[in-house]
C-alpha cells in the first residue's frame, strides 16, 4: 500500500485548560482526492486542519505527510510544500496583487524576475486579468478577488496538498458559488490533494468526494460524498436536517414533525 | 537693537545651534539602535515587556532637571559633559521608540501574522517582509515624539556644562535677559518643529496602502 497523502494517526490535542480539541483521530487521506471536514464550530475541524502544516503540534498521535513523519521535518520547508488558504485571506496589505502571489517562491529564494510570469499565469488560472490586477493592492479588491488571489498565493509553489480553511466563508451566496465553480475546474485540472474545512453541507457536496464529520474532537461519520445526504447516522441525519431547515419549512412541515 | 543682538550673537547661536544637534541627533541614534531591536525582542519574548516598558516608563518620570542634578556631582563629568548627557538624553528618548516598536508589531492584524507562519517564512523573513513594513509608521511615530522631547530636554543638558541652546537660556535666566533666553528658546523650538515635520514626511511615505 503507497502512503497515504496524509494521515492522522490517533491524533489528539489536548489544550492546557485540559479541553481536549482533537480526541484520538485516525483518519488517512489519499492523494489527488479533496476531502471536506464538516462540522459544528468548536468540533475541531480547522485544529485537524492545522495539524497538517504544523501549525499545530499535536499532544499525542502523529502527522504522516506521504509518508514522513512531519513532526520530525523542518516546519517552514514542510510549510513552503502546503498550500493554504483561510476565509479572511491574510494578504500582506503591503504587498501588491503580485507580491502576495509570488510570496512562497520568493522567501524560497527565488527572483522577483524569475516569480513574476508565474504569478501572471496563476492570476489566469484563478480567472483574474493580471494586467488590471497585477499591481493593485488588497484593499482596492472585491471579496471575492481577494479570495482568489489567496488561491493563486496558495497554489504558487505547485504544492501537493492544498489546506483550505472555510475559504468562501464570508463570501455573499453568488460570489461563493462563483468560487466553487472556479475551484472545481481548477481541481478537476490539477492534482491535488485537498483538505477543506468548511460548515457548508452544500459546498462540502460540490466539492468534495469524501466528508468526514466532526463532533467533539472525535469522527462521528466518514463517508462518500453521494451517500452523506442519504446517510442513516444520527449525527449526519441530524446535520442534513439542520442545514435543509428553510427548505423543509418552506414545504409545509408540521412542527417537530420528523422529515421521513 | 535686536539686530545687533543678533549680530552680536550670530556665530554663538550657530555653535550651540550645532552642539544641540549633535546631542540630540547623538542620543536619538543610540536610543533608536537599542530601542527599536530591544521593542523587536519585547514582542518574541512578551513575558519581558511589562517589565522592561515599565522601567523606560520610570525613567520617563525622572524629572529632566532632577536627573541632570543627579549626574553633577560625578567626578569625571567636566570634558564628558557633552557624553553623559548623550547618555540622559538617550534614556528619555528609549520609552516612545520601544514602545512604539513593540505596540506597531504587536497591533498587526494577527491572521497575517498567522499566514506569514503557515507560508513558511522564517522569523527574520516574517520581521524583515511583513512586521517591520507593517509597523514602520507606528515605529517612526515613536522615533517622532522622542526626537521632539529630545530636542526640548536637551536644553537641559546645558546645567551639567554639556553646552547645546540651553546656554543662552540658563545665561538669560541668571542675567534676566529675555533676549538670551529667547535666543536659546526660538532656535530650540525651531529644531523640534523641522525635526517634526522632516520625520512626519517620512512617516508619510510608510503608509500602509489603504489605510488611513
Amino acid at each position: 500500500m503507497s502512503a497515504a497523502a496524509i494521515e492522522f494517526r490517533d491524533v489528539s490535542f489536548v489544550t492546557r485548560q485540559g479541553r481536549a480539541l482533537l480526541d484520538h483521530i485516525s483518519l488517512r487521506i489519499e492523494s489527488g482526492t479533496t476531502t471536506a471536514m464538516l462540522g459544528r464550530s468548536g468540533s475541531g475541524k480547522t485544529t485537524l486542519l492545522r495539524t497538517v502544516n504544523r501549525m499545530i503540534e499535536p499532544t499525542s498521535g502523529a502527522v504522516f505527510v506521504e509518508g514522513r513523519r512531519i513532526e520530525v521535518e523542518d516546519p517552514i520547508r514542510l510549510r513552503r510544500g502546503i498550500g493554504y488558504v483561510i476565509q479572511e485571506t491574510g494578504l500582506f496589505p503591503h504587498f501588491t496583487v503580485t507580491d502576495n502571489v509570488a510570496v512562497v517562491p520568493r522567501i524560497s529564494g527565488h527572483s522577483a524576475a524569475e516569480t513574476a510570469s508565474r504569478s501572471h499565469e496563476l492570476l489566469g488560472m484563478v480567472g483574474l486579468d493580471a494586467a488590471t490586477f497585477a499591481t493593485r493592492y488588497p484593499h482596492q479588491l472585491s471579496g471575492g478577488q481577494r479570495q482568489r488571489v489567496g488561491l493563486a498565493r496558495a497554489l504558487a509553489a505547485d504544492p501537493a496538498i492544498l489546506l483550505m480553511d472555510e475559504p468562501f466563508g464570508a463570501l455573499d451566496p453568488l460570489t461563493r458559488a462563483e468560487m466553487q465553480d472556479m475551484l472545481r475546474d481548477l481541481l478537476a485540472r490539477l492534482h491535488k490533494t485537498v483538505l477543506l474545512v468548511t460548515h457548508d453541507l452544500d459546498e462540502a457536496l460540490y466539492l468534495a468526494s469524501r466528508i468526514v464529520l466532526l463532533e467533539e474532537g472525535k469522527i462521528v461519520a466518514d463517508l462518500p460524498s453521494e451517500s452523506f445526504s442519504t446517510s442513516r447516522i444520527p449525527a449526519v441525519a441530524a446535520y442534513v436536517r439542520a442545514v435543509h431547515r428553510g427548505a423543509n419549512s418552506s414545504t409545509a412541515l408540521v412542527p417537530n414533525q420528523v422529515a421521513p | 537693537m535686536t539686530m545687533g543682538f543678533l549680530a552680536q550673537h550670530a556665530s554663538e547661536i550657530e555653535t550651540l545651534t550645532l552642539e544641540h544637534l549633535w546631542l540630540t541627533g547623538g542620543a536619538m541614534l543610540i536610543a533608536a539602535a537599542i530601542g527599536i531591536p530591544t521593542g523587536i525582542l519585547l514582542t518574541r519574548f512578551p513575558r519581558w515587556a511589562r517589565p522592561i516598558l515599565g522601567l523606560a516608563n520610570v525613567i520617563q518620570t525622572i524629572p529632566s532637571l532632577a536627573l541632570f542634578g543627579f549626574l553633577l556631582p560625578l567626578p569625571w563629568l567636566g570634558e564628558r559633559a557633552a557624553r553623559i548627557a548623550i547618555a540622559a538624553l538617550t534614556a528619555y528618548a528609549l520609552l516612545p521608540i520601544i514602545r512604539n516598536t513593540y505596540a506597531g508589531i504587536q497591533g498587526i492584524d494577527p491572521t497575517v501574522i498567522e499566514v506569514a507562519n503557515a507560508l513558511g517564512m522564517t522569523n527574520l523573513q516574517r520581521l524583515r517582509m511583513v512586521e517591520l513594513p507593517l509597523a514602520a509608521g507606528f515605529i517612526l511615530a515613536g522615533l517622532r515624539t522622542a526626537t521632539v522631547t529630545c530636542v526640548g530636554i536637551a536644553t537641559i543638558a546645558a546645567a551639567v556644562g554639556a553646552g547645546g541652546l540651553g546656554e543662552f537660556i540658563f545665561r538669560g535666566v541668571a542675567s534676566v535677559d529675555n533676549r538670551l533666553v529667547l535666543a536659546g528658546a526660538l532656535p530650540a523650538a525651531g529644531l523640534a518643529l523641522l525635526a517634526d515635520g522632516l520625520l512626519g514626511l517620512v512617516e508619510r511615505r510608510f503608509r500602509i496602502p489603504g489605510r488611513a
